[in-house]
């Protein structure tokens, strides 16, 4: 069942699917919006760091390289500079699949309701399996 | 976006609760509602219903207000408005990188695939 705590978006790239995979294949390409001059890349405890002037510094953990057609990768967005780990970070899947001459891109970003809940008081945040359905009506209302 | 996403991440996580979801659909339906008439409507004790309404509170979803010896809760839509918001200011956001690596893709000089995604920093 989907659920409304992701974000899915998808463009159609006039370039060979070898090609986007290779751009779409390198850790944490995403940060910086596309500007990448002046980023610092390293990498450390097994995780892919970036570390961008505007937005921060974010290791990015590799979750899995299926070539050409899927990569996913794991990092804390709200969080500059913190490990990916339970509670603070969302996947993010790339999905490739050739189409009309050239490569169709998918994203979908997931995980939003693990971030931390300060405030909650009864400690049990499970369940996020069923349908949240007033958000996702109001998403679906608001987002194309 | 962070201080934004972690609201964010307060109104998903209070909203990851079946229950919570069904006392919020009980008070789209009741306009305003005690603890006891929701207790009523759910499957769950008096006792359990206030806890998952002080979570709503928390998240800003709900409030209360006192009516004579009665404490009524009340859905407060904002935050879900804001939560979608959010949804939208981040496919935007996933838009421009996607643009991004689109035309760096297109571009007749990508040798190869692993080129950066802009200009090299020349002083790197």
């Amino acid at each position: 069942m989907d659920t409304p705590d992701k974000i899915e978006r998808e463009i159609q790239i006039d370039a060979p699917l070898d090609r986007v995979w290779g751009l779409v294949a390198e850790p944490g390409w995403w940060i910086g919006d596309g500007d990448r001059s002046g980023q610092r890349l390293s990498s450390e405890r097994g995780l892919q760091i970036v570390d961008d002037p505007r937005y921060g510094q974010f290791p990015v953990r590799v979750e899995s390289v299926e070539p050409p057609h899927h990569a996913s990768f794991r990092w804390a967005s709200a969080f500059p500079g913190e490990d990916p780990g339970e509670g603070n970070s969302t996947l993010i899947d790339f999905w490739l699949i050739e189409r009309d001459g050239g490569t169709l891109l998918r994203v979908v970003e997931s995980g939003f309701a693990r971030l931390p809940e300060p405030t909650e008081r009864d400690g049990n945040a499970k369940g996020w399996e069923q349908q949240l359905e007033i958000l996702k009506r109001r998403a679906e209302r608001v987002s194309v | 976006m962070s201080a934004d996403q972690r609201d964010v991440g307060t109104v998903f996580v209070a909203l990851a609760d079946p229950t919570r979801r069904l006392l919020l659909g009980a008070l789209v339906d009741e306009g305003q509602a005690s603890a006891t008439t929701l207790a009523v409507r759910l499957p769950v004790s008096r006792q359990a219903v206030i806890k998952h309404l002080n979570v709503l509170e928390d998240a800003g979803l709900v409030t209360a207000g006192r009516a004579g010896r009665e404490v009524l809760y009340r859905l407060r839509s904002t935050p879900l408005d804001a939560s979608a918001r959010w949804l939208t200011d981040l496919a935007a956001t996933w838009d421009r990188r996607l643009e991004a690596v689109k035309r760096a893709a297109e571009a007749p000089d990508a040798a190869s695939g692993q080129r950066q995604l802009d200009q090299p920093d020349p002083d790197r």
